[in-house]
């Protein structure tokens, strides 16, 4: 028998470290039990080649939420964090690029310079964004009202929620209703006119959500992501990581990697009782939170006979097919950009709706996209012998291939994806020294989510709502002590901390 | 349109009353005769041959099958012996009833399931992470009741099986003619019997045998109305008669526990997590809300009731299944429960019925009101409190042929 802690947390990823963090804070004995060798998870940094480092399989750390950084003290800790979100150069097939960047008149301007009125149509965009922001980070960064058992106080939540909206003002708020159970793809078309430049905003609307941009209710996703994407990280994923753990390990928090847990053990009464790690050895706590995906957390850490019928039959119809591949490439030499004069750091294809829905149609048949949609990530810091990192997110590769995952679909997926790729960027004045094909199976392997899901389960509009399911919604589960906290719970996936923090200021009311 | 089981060609060329019920989707017969009173005595004192193929019947196989059941049922299954059987009822998360049935083990990874109602569904929603093969062979597999007693020596007639060894709720593989069937001594009867599983295509010829041997011990084809009678006085309760499937219950007042329907012998709760376990322990700590329990009417009091109107008394013809109101006393103050069915017994020559009722009122011998209509007036009548098993024979559970059982 292990110490006693107050809380255990499975996964060393962000949102473990922030809620080992925010706990330990308050004076709680937390251990966190990661299962690789370095901490992060989909944030952690990797050799992926011989001095060659991939800066996290999720390379976006935009959505990072300022607030939590501030409580955390991160800065302290070495994070350097500024309030505009990094610049993303929106890629056309036909040589075209506009660098949207977190300066709104700049951003229109260049806009302008390929339609008069999509420059002004940014900006009125913006400001309507600018709008909703304080009703939807209200949404997205607190726990969600209690909507299981509806009584006074989660009638003042809701009131709350509503007084915010209602605060919008008569004209945001109507258009706000509007707009969001609309498709992407309708909402963008009544303002903008330029397609490459629609395609690359609607883009992060569509990733790790089975969607396309002409599915219905995409366009609160992109609002979501619009509301909450504004920091810049220097550093990116790493230097979160790096500063989470510094300040887990200040307040004393236990950490172990390499280190998986096996199963969560329960008592006579059904409650948690603690951990069996990879050792065998028993870490006794009477609370748990997992940052896993809610199917591990649920079906693989506790036996089919330790959670009801209900609540294994809302949890094996969550939803999250994973539908994004990763393509990491070790390059020697000058990259450049075929668009733009300077190479890009962030960079989005599409080109247009109809694109990418194509891209998307083929996922739902089994099938890997003819031509991907890329999300290019070029940290641009050199390796010490002078090399570079491209890093890829592409959309879409389904888990379940119909032909399957074996040589030949790999090498074909390859081949497609470098046939995009060089589209965009010139590779002739440099060698490719390695490429790292990460498929969503691969990512499964290597990472732990399920079905390989960039975000621990799809973000559509029920599982975004009560995330992951109406049971689980607010980090408490129907097994008592058990909480979950990754991005598998309410707001979402990708690299935010808000899940870890939430579910630690949710366990900290037991 | 009902369908026909296996044994329809011969049931039918006896059913000279034509009387049928839908059991399960199939033709079931009511009584062969016009009245079924020669079907129940041939329970009581001979045999009665009664076709149960309308249950449903599963095939739960594989490594962990005994593990697999043990999650679904109230009972731990894993402790159940090859060769036994159990009866038994599985439940909700909520701890509340499903259905009941019986659970066989013919070897070490084999068990056979009937159930009342269709259950595959249910079932194989808990499969994930057992090895286990799950079937439903209701349509492939064929069942006879051959219950009463002289039910053991027609058996012994067609076949060389150890039925002089085979205990109450035993099963064993038996070889007849040239094909095999599987016995248990098991039936709905509550008295010496055995019900008989065999294919479909073997159950025309289990059938004939069973009438041309038994014709020297009193055998009759028997209908489900003498079945009722009997199992009302062996206290058998029946789904959705005496309780309601928890998944079928409109409203959750209809949901019972094993507890609230006599069925909390069979709870085993303290072992690992199955479906309704945390529900059943706290209800048995906080105590249950309802109880199933048997009533013996007042025969001096019904008569005298019927004697105001200037009538002789009268028994029901047969066993009756509606809810009628029970009462803490002849004034009505205070509703207890209601009674589900009952009938006239003829072998104990009582009114008997089975009722359900406050847990804190469920107290053998004590006395409450029935509501009893005579001449369309509802009066009530004194109704003792009494275990429900009316009639319990010792030849039940008996086994003469065994040397310690000799004299």
């Amino acid at each position: 028998m292990g110490k006693k802690y107050d809380v255990i947390v499975i996964g060393g990823g962000h949102n473990g470290l922030t809620a080992a963090t925010a706990l330990a804070k308050k004076g709680k004995k937390v251990l966190v039990l990661e299962k690789n060798k370095t901490l992060g998870g989909l944030a952690s940094y990797r050799e992926f080649h011989p001095d060659y480092f991939s800066n996290g399989l999720l390379q976006d750390t935009s959505c990072v939420r300022k607030q939590i950084v501030d409580d955390l003290q991160l800065e302290k800790y070495g994070l350097n964090i500024r309030s505009e979100r990094p610049s993303v150069t929106l890629l056309s097939k036909n040589g075209k690029a506009i660098r949207l960047s977190g300066d709104v008149k700049a951003t229109a301007s260049e806009i302008s310079g390929f339609s008069q009125s999509d420059g002004k149509a940014y900006v009125e965009y913006s400001n309507f964004i600018k709008n909703i922001s304080p009703f939807l980070t209200a949404l997205l960064n607190e726990v969600p009202p209690d909507l299981m058992n509806f009584g006074t106080w989660e009638l003042l939540a809701l009131g709350k929620l509503g007084w915010k909206l209602k605060g919008l003002g008569k004209k945001t708020m109507n258009e706000f209703l509007k707009v969001a159970p609309m498709c992407v793809a309708d909402f963008l078309n009544e303002h903008f006119e330029t397609d490459f430049l629609k395609a690359g905003i609607c883009a992060p609307a569509i990733y790790g959500s089975f969607t396309g941009p002409w599915s219905s209710y995409t366009t609160l996703n992109l609002l979501m992501h619009e509301c909450t994407s504004r920091v810049r990280i220097e550093g990116g994923p790493k230097a979160l990581i790096d500063a989470l753990e510094k300040a887990a390990k200040n307040h004393g928090v236990t950490v172990e990697t390499n280190n998986a847990v096996q199963r969560i053990q329960l008592d006579k009464n059904g409650s948690v009782h603690g951990v069996v790690d990879s050792n065998e050895d028993v870490h006794a706590s009477a609370m748990v939170l997992s940052t896993c995906t809610p199917q591990d957390t649920f079906l693989k850490f506790l036996s089919p006979n330790e959670i009801d019928y209900p609540l294994e039959h809302d949890i094996t119809h969550y939803r999250s097919r994973g539908t994004t591949a990763k393509l990491n490439i070790a390059v020697k030499g000058n990259i450049r950009s075929r668009h733009t004069n300077q190479l890009f750091e962030y960079g989005r294809t599409g080109n247009s709706f109809d694109e990418i829905e194509k891209a998307f149609d083929a996922v739902k048949y089994g099938r890997y996209s003819d031509e991907p949609i890329l999300d290019i990530h070029i940290p641009g810091s050199a390796t010490p012998s002078g090399g570079q990192v491209i890093s890829v997110l592409v959309h879409f590769g389904p888990y379940e291939l119909r032909e399957g995952w074996n040589e030949s679909s790999r090498s074909g997926l390859e081949k497609t994806i470098m046939n995009t790729l060089e589209g965009y960027l010139d590779f002739s004045d440099c060698t490719i020294v390695h490429k790292e094909l990460l498929t969503p199976v691969d990512i499964e392997s290597s990472y732990g989510i399920t079905n390989g899901h960039i975000y621990h389960g799809e973000h559509a509009v029920d599982q975004i709502i009560t995330r992951p399911i109406p049971k689980c919604a607010r980090y408490d589960t129907p097994v008592k002590g058990l909480f979950i906290g990754g991005s598998g719970s309410h707001p979402g996936g990708g690299i935010t901390c808000a899940p870890g923090y939430l579910s630690a200021q949710r366990i900290l009311k037991f | 349109m009902p369908i026909k089981s296996p044994f329809h060609p011969r049931t039918a060329a006896l059913c000279e009353s034509m009387n049928y019920k839908e059991w399960a989707g199939y033709y079931a017969v009511s009584s062969y005769l016009v009245h079924h009173d020669m079907e129940y005595f041939a329970f009581r004192n001979a045999s009665g041959l009664l076709d149960i193929t309308p249950l449903f019947k599963y095939s739960v196989k594989g490594k962990d099958a005994a593990r697999f059941l043990s999650r679904i049922m109230v009972r731990d299954i894993s402790k159940l012996k090859i060769g036994r059987v159990t009866y038994c009822c599985w439940c909700t998360a909520d701890g509340k009833v499903v259905d009941d049935g019986t659970v066989m083990r013919r070897g070490e990874y084999d068990f056979f399931v009937t159930s009342a109602d269709p259950c595959f569904s249910w079932f194989s929603r808990f499969q994930r992470g057992y090895d286990v093969e799950l079937k439903d062979i209701s349509e492939e597999v064929a069942g006879l009741a051959l219950q009463g007693p002289t039910s053991r020596d027609i058996l012994k007639q067609i076949t060389d099986a150890p039925l002089d060894q085979l205990k109450y709720f035993g099963t064993t593989e038996a070889l007849v003619a040239d094909f095999i069937i599987h016995i248990s001594r098991t039936g709905y009867t509550g008295d010496l019997g055995y019900e008989l599983w065999v294919d479909h295509e073997q159950a025309l010829k289990l059938w004939d045998l069973i009438m041309v041997e038994g014709s020297a011990y009193g055998i009759r084809p028997a209908g489900l109305d003498a079945l009722d009678v009997t199992r009302v006085e062996a206290g058998l309760i029946l789904k959705d008669v005496d309780y309601y499937n928890a998944l079928h219950a409109f409203i959750d007042d209809r949901k019972s526990s094993p507890y609230e329907i006599a069925l909390g012998w069979a709870v085993n709760l303290d072992r690992d997590p199955f479906n309704g376990q945390r529900a059943l322990r706290s209800e048995k700590e906080e105590g249950s809300k309802w109880a199933i329990t048997g009533l013996v009417l007042d025969w001096d009091e019904i008569e005298g009731l019927y004697a105001r109107y200037g009538l002789p008394p009268e028994v029901p013809g047969m066993a009756w299944r509606k809810s009628i109101p029970l009462y803490v006393n002849k004034a009505k103050e205070k509703q207890i429960g209601y009674a589900t069915s009952g009938t006239w017994s003829p072998i104990l020559k009582k009114n008997i019925a089975l009722a359900t009722i406050e847990e804190k009122y469920n107290k053998v011998g004590s006395e409450v009101e029935l509501e009893f209509t005579v001449e369309h007036v509802r009066h009530t009548v004194k109704a003792t409190i009494s275990k429900t098993q009316f009639y319990n024979p010792e030849r039940k559970r008996s086994n003469p042929g065994l040397k310690k059982d000799k004299p």
